[in-house]
């Protein structure tokens, strides 16, 4: 039996989306000198407006949060042959879903978020069903469908919903900006946990979750990496547990003051487990392994016994979810109501994110993070001395997306060296 | 008062409609050779933006158009060197041309003007064409005897008893039925008035749009490089076997979809008004595409397809209208009229979709060689 | 006699393959020259260089005694030379007229197709050379045959002095076959060269003038038609006396496991397809259904397996009735099924070896969970197929797409069998498969029937269905209209079944009451 190698090519499949970023930044540096402006200068700039500062790097964060939910949805919709270009109008849906519930139902803080994340992803769902629904029973291309959809989402939630029935009752003289659904209530806030310091109980809450993490972890671990199995596998966990959270007990206990103004919040923990979730749901379970199939080869998969249409709904409805627990983290995270200028474009950067990424879980958390710092460092590029537009983030990553499909082209460049070899 | 709301409604129809028109035309065109041109709404944005571009800085619309086809040339070369050289995923590309020109024109727009918002006003062809109220009827008359020759035509084919008539036989029924008929009809007033009130001051794009379906139709159907183009979509290996050449007329095609996009982007941008907003063209590409998968990827369906949706694009002005008179139309939210027309187009996939075959080999790059 | 066509040491290389290796060949002027040889000797390969759709590394071609680098399909066609593919160029949605013109077409003014004038062309061909052949009618409607002679025309249209004939007979009744020979010695008649194709012995040594084979790329005979036969060509085809028999153990004929009654079901265009079908087969015997490609045979293994609902009609596996479309149930019930399209039915090409392994048993222990994948369980597995049935690249995790052909159906037939099934459906096993390949299966077939699993084979190959069936059907327009004891039936009479012959019938070449000459 062969052992399996990592070949050359194997290797060029990783490079190809490294090289398509790297020519899209190219890109970029090209269409800043043209501007006149020092293009090195700028991309610094660029890098400094992300990590220049704790809050700098948490505003990367908060975007890199939000791409991995939008990613994720479009990659798995794309894993069983369907593109989601339906993000953008199912993070409306998710978005306002979240602060429908924040703000008009009340709850203690540990009910409250769970329905919050569960009713968005039931209204998302169903906002991507739709689509799926009209692909299967009718053939409608999704493409086309999502995209009306999102027009739809658009159109009634920022032009009904969120200035008619859920409006705020602002005060006369208010600006636009302030216009917007009523703040949620703070138990429905996602817990920024650098600027704000959590109360007792709240404390004891993260110890348990700091305890339930290492656990997973330990467990993992040492399943992988050792030999240890059964009851000594047990016990290995529960002591590095146990030493961790004491150690971490008195680091927590002991917390006093956060730092003002960092909007990091655990929102990023959320979006990190649906990458590990996803990646399972993907590889490790048997409906993955059935989407994959149906997505490869969906003749085939029918031949086998697959429900393709079964599992294409139940797919394009995780898919809305997800997009909708993106949305879900912009109001419950960042902004706390449904603002009336609802920051857009995550949806449609997902779609970079899922084609950079490769579609892969993992790829598409690469993909958010690097998209995440663009976008969170190029707000620090529009000031002097560079000036340069921040949608300067959206013409490089179009620019990248354009090299992605021009996938076989610089797949064929890279292979080429192994091809000269072998003549 | 009746006679206004028609009026305006085809007015705004045809404005409304003729960039669609123009841009699902462009899709025809590319897939009935074979490839997918989802980046017509990026098309449109990026026409639409140079067209202005080129008004601006030579302050003549012409130029601005030119500037519009330029661009489209451009494009099309390189979705073509992409998709049909390199066979590099079209549905990917049509995706991030989309991407590009959204953040691209807008970068260019902060750049070249320094403004988010819209552009400042250029010389355009937004003025139009005026028509005097003779012209108007004699367009009408025109039209109407076209309208019955096309019937006339139509009804031959169908019959089955008169479908091997020669060409006289039918010329002369339609002359007969058709002169006095149409003379009778454009001569009631309030006929005239609507065309007038319709077409006063379209631009001349509002004329090739509506002209461009029949042109395509004969090009696609009775000439033979029509013939060819439909054989390379349907099975480019039988084409490639009779010696045609597949990447030319791909190549061809996309080049001038891409035209097309861009001549339906200048159209709303220096045609129907004189700036370049910063939200074109607001899904009106897909809108086309979808006209064009309505219209079974046929020129004349499509066109009948774009009418269907013009229709519900300028409900919400209708109904703003008919408000005045109406007062409990008023309570209409703004939001729900603006998604009519997405949800119409939905439906109308929906409903009809399912029976629409797409040329056989749209979509699928051609390998030389392949089994 | 004159040289029309002549090769002097062509080579060609692909990657994998050297598919044409310093072959020599002369054609003569009114000749019918056959080459033959098993799939992957390189014919294909040699005719696409002469028609230009591909170059010769090395070699000459000369045609008509001068040197030519013969650069397209447009050269070819210019220089004389017609192709007639294996699988039909046409445009579907095109009528006969269109698809013979194109290319070509007459205008009037300005580039306006002149289809009357097409049309008349297309029915002059057709009276001058007797090619039967309606000039309005869309090709995806009209029969094989009929698709054939357009195929023909398109080429006499174009001029073609030369014409090559790819696997024509493939898809023909016994019937269109002869006419086809009459066709080929019309056009020689009329002072055309034929290169016939094929790998079918029988037909060439019926037609051909001179025969030439090729092994491995290289030409490994060439003989006249009269001195040779089968066995000849056959041994200077493969290199080896060929077995055309198997020695089959008595069969041992048990319950009954799959039963049809009555089915009635639509092909996807809504006429019906299958009109009627009853049969049982019992455990422990093989049930060859013959029967040309085209005549239900499809829409009856779809029904059987679950995948398209019939109109009417029982299925009952080992007892049990199923009703429509239920292909997971049949599955479970113990139906295993060795699709006719392997690459698009049978195998998820991206997936690798393991994961196509285990396709369509994913849910069951061990190798799911609950609704986790037990991976190791699936790699165990794997491994050992692999090595049960020698699949090569010995390697679990090697993408489907990297397989050769017959190993691709190597892993099919070894997860089909794997689900211990009480039925197995196969559909063509061994298209496309090389020698090795297809004694492989029929062996594997074999010993499956022998541990009393039935079969049901449906196969376009005669000689497969003859030596592995113990009872033999004929399908024709969707009805089973003949049934014989394997062994006791010739080719010869089941094949006049394959063209929808019935008893009483005046046998086709003898005198019918209504042809006229």
């Amino acid at each position: 039996m062969l052992k399996r190698k990592f070949t050359y090519e194997n290797l060029v499949d990783l490079m190809v989306p490294l090289v398509c970023i790297l020519l899209g930044f190219i890109v970029g540096m090209i269409l800043i000198a043209v501007a006149g402006k020092n293009p090195f200068g700028a991309y610094f700039a660029l890098f400094q407006g992300a990590f220049g500062s704790l809050s700098n790097i948490s505003e990367a964060v908060l975007k890199t949060s939000v791409l991995i939910f939008t990613g994720l949805s479009v990659g798995l919709a794309y894993r069983v042959g369907l593109f989601n270009i339906g993000a953008e109008g199912q993070f409306i849906i998710g978005g306002v879903s979240a602060a429908f519930i924040g703000h008009w139902v009340r709850l203690p803080a540990f009910l409250h978020i769970p329905l919050i994340f569960l009713f968005a992803m039931i209204t998302s769902g169903i906002w991507a069903l739709i689509a799926g629904w009209l692909k299967v029973s009718r053939g409608v291309h999704e493409v086309i469908s999502t995209i009306m959809l999102n027009w739809v989402a658009y159109y009634l939630v920022e032009n009904w919903l969120v200035v008619g029935p859920m409006a705020v009752q602002a005060p006369s003289g208010s600006t636009i900006s302030e216009a917007g659904t009523p703040m949620i209530y703070p138990t429905a806030k996602l817990w920024r946990f650098v600027s704000d310091v959590p109360d007792l109980i709240g404390k004891i809450f993260v110890l348990i979750a700091i305890a339930l993490v290492i656990f997973f972890i330990a467990y993992y671990a040492l399943k992988r990496g050792t030999k240890i199995r059964g009851k000594a596998l047990w016990f290995f966990s529960v002591i590095t547990t146990a030493v961790v959270s004491a150690v971490s007990a008195v680091f927590v206990f002991q917390w006093q003051g956060g730092i003002p103004g960092v909007r990091m919040n655990i929102g990023i923990f959320f979006a990190i487990a649906a990458v590990v979730i996803i990646y399972f749901l993907l590889f490790r379970t048997v409906l993955g392994y059935e989407i994959r199939a149906i997505g490869f080869n969906n003749q085939a998969a029918k031949y086998a016994g697959i429900n393709v249409k079964r599992n294409i709904l139940l797919t394009m409805f995780l898919a809305g979810a997800l997009s909708g627990l993106g949305g879900v983290l912009m109001v419950c995270g960042t902004e706390f109501r449904f603002p009336g200028v609802f920051p857009g474009g995550y949806g449609f950067d997902g779609i970079a994110m899922a084609l950079i990424g490769q579609n892969s879980p993992f790829g598409i958390l690469l993909a958010s993070v690097l998209f995440g710092i663009i976008r969170g460092g190029s707000t620090a590029m529009q000031l002097p001395p560079y000036k340069i537009h921040k949608t300067f983030a959206d013409i490089i990553q179009g620019s990248v997306v354009l090299f992605i499909s021009a996938y076989y082209i610089i797949r064929y460049v890279l292979m080429l060296p192994r091809k000269r070899g072998e003549m | 008062m009746f006679e206004q709301i028609i009026t305006l409604s085809l007015a705004s129809m045809l404005q409304f409609g003729t960039p669609i028109l123009i841009a699902a035309l462009g899709g025809v065109i590319t897939e009935t050779s074979g490839v997918v041109n989802l980046a017509l709404e990026g098309l449109m944005r990026m026409g639409g933006f140079f067209a202005i571009v080129g008004a601006y800085f030579s302050g003549d619309p012409w130029i601005g158009l030119l500037a519009g086809i330029v661009i489209g040339v451009i494009m099309g070369l390189l979705q073509a060197y992409i998709c049909v050289t390199w066979r590099g995923d079209q549905i990917i590309y049509g995706v991030a041309i989309n991407i590009f020109a959204l953040g691209g024109m807008t970068y260019l727009l902060e750049r070249i003007f320094n403004t988010t918002g819209h552009s400042p006003s250029v010389q355009s062809f937004s003025s139009g064409i005026a028509l005097s109220l003779d012209t108007a009827r004699w367009f009408l008359f025109t039209l109407l005897l076209l309208a019955f020759g096309g019937l006339i035509y139509w009804l031959f084919r169908r019959m089955r008893a008169l479908k091997d008539k020669k060409p006289w036989v039918w010329l002369l029924v339609a002359g007969i039925v058709g002169i006095p008929s149409a003379f009778f009809l454009s001569s009631i007033q309030t006929l005239i008035n609507i065309v007038w009130g319709a077409f006063d001051k379209q631009t001349i794009f509002v004329y090739f749009a509506l002209v461009l379906p029949f042109l395509m139709h004969f090009l696609l159907f009775k000439t033979k490089w029509g013939l060819r183009i439909r054989s390379v979509g349907e099975n480019p290996k039988a084409a490639d076997t009779v010696g045609i050449n597949i990447y030319l007329i791909r190549y061809l095609c996309v080049i001038a979809a891409c035209i097309l996009g861009a001549i339906a982007g200048a159209a709303m941008s220096i045609g129907q008004l004189d700036i370049f907003d910063n939200h074109m063209p607001a899904g009106k590409g897909f809108i086309a595409l979808a006209a064009m998968i309505f219209g079974r990827w046929k020129p004349i369906p499509t066109l009948l397809a774009v009418l269907f949706f013009t229709l519900a694009g300028v409900a919400g002005d209708v109904i703003q209208m008919l408000s005045a008179t109406f007062p409990g139309l008023q309570a209409i939210p703004r939001g729900w009229l603006g998604s009519f027309p997405y949800i119409l187009t939905l439906l109308a996939l929906a409903g009809f979709a399912g029976k629409a075959v797409a040329p056989a080999a749209d979509g699928i790059p051609y390998e030389k060689g392949e089994k | 006699m004159e040289a029309v066509c002549e090769l002097r040491d062509i080579c060609k290389r692909f990657p994998a393959v050297l598919a044409n290796d310093h072959i020599s060949l002369s054609v003569n002027k009114q000749e019918v020259f056959a080459i033959v040889g098993e799939n992957g000797a390189g014919k294909t390969t040699l005719m696409n260089i002469i028609y230009g759709l591909y170059q010769p590394d090395s070699g000459q071609i000369l045609v008509r005694g001068k040197e030519e680098r013969i650069s397209g399909p447009a050269h070819a066609i210019a220089l004389g030379i017609g192709m007639v593919h294996q699988h039909f160029m046409l445009v579907p949605v095109f009528t006969v007229a269109e698809n013979v013109v194109l290319g070509m077409e007459p205008t009037k003014a300005g580039g306006i197709l002149d289809l009357d004038r097409a049309k008349k062309e297309v029915a002059d061909f057709s009276k001058k050379y007797g090619l039967q052949i309606d000039p309005d009618a869309r090709v995806q409607h009209i029969s094989v045959g009929m698709q054939q002679r357009v195929e023909i025309i398109k080429a006499l249209f174009r001029g073609a002095e030369i014409l090559i004939l790819d696997e024509p007979t493939a898809v023909l009744t016994p019937l269109e076959t002869e006419e086809l020979f009459e066709t080929i010695r019309a056009l020689i008649s009329q002072g055309k060269t034929v290169i016939f194709i094929s790998h079918k012995l029988k037909e060439v040594l019926a037609i051909a003038d001179r025969i030439a084979v090729l092994r491995g790329g290289k030409v490994s005979g060439l003989v006249d038609a009269k001195d040779a036969d089968e066995a000849l060509l056959a041994r200077m085809m493969v290199g080896r006396d060929v077995v055309f028999e198997y020695t089959k153990s008595p069969a041992k004929i048990g319950e009954i496991a799959l039963e049809a009654k009555n089915l009635v079901a639509k092909n996807d265009r809504g006429l019906e397809a299958v009109k009627n079908i009853s049969f049982q087969l019992r455990q422990g015997e093989i049930i060859g259904i013959a029967g040309v490609e085209g005549n239900g045979q499809t829409e009856l293994v779809e029904v059987l397996t679950g995948m398209r609902s019939q109109e009417k009609g029982e299925i009952y596996l080992a007892g049990q009735s199923f009703t429509k479309s239920a292909v997971n149930a049949l599955r479970h019930a113990g139906m295993a099924h060795i699709p006719q399209d392997r690459q698009r039915t049978g195998l998820v090409l991206p997936f690798n070896v393991a994961e196509n392994l285990v396709l369509g048993m994913q849910r069951q222990s061990p190798f799911a969970k609950g609704r986790a994948q037990n991976r190791a369980e699936i790699d165990n597995f794997a491994i050992q197929k692999i090595q049960e049935f020698d699949i090569r690249p010995q390697a679990t995790w090697v993408q489907a797409k990297s397989l050769s052909g017959g190993n691709q159906q190597k892993v099919i037939v070894a997860r089909e069998i794997a689900t211990q099934p009480k039925v197995m459906i196969a559909s063509q096993p061994t298209r496309g498969l090389d020698v090795g390949a297809t004694e492989f299966v029929h062996n594997q077939l074999l010993a499956e029937r022998d541990s009393g699993k039935a079969i049901l084979l449906f196969s376009l190959e005669l000689d497969e269905i003859m030596s592995l069936s113990d009872r033999i059907m004929v399908m024709y327009g969707g009805e089973i209209v003949a049934e014989f004891q394997g062994g006791q039936v010739t080719r010869e009479e089941i094949g006049l079944y394959m063209l929808g012959w019935k008893k009483d019938q005046a046998i086709p070449g003898e005198p019918r009451p209504h042809a006229q000459a």
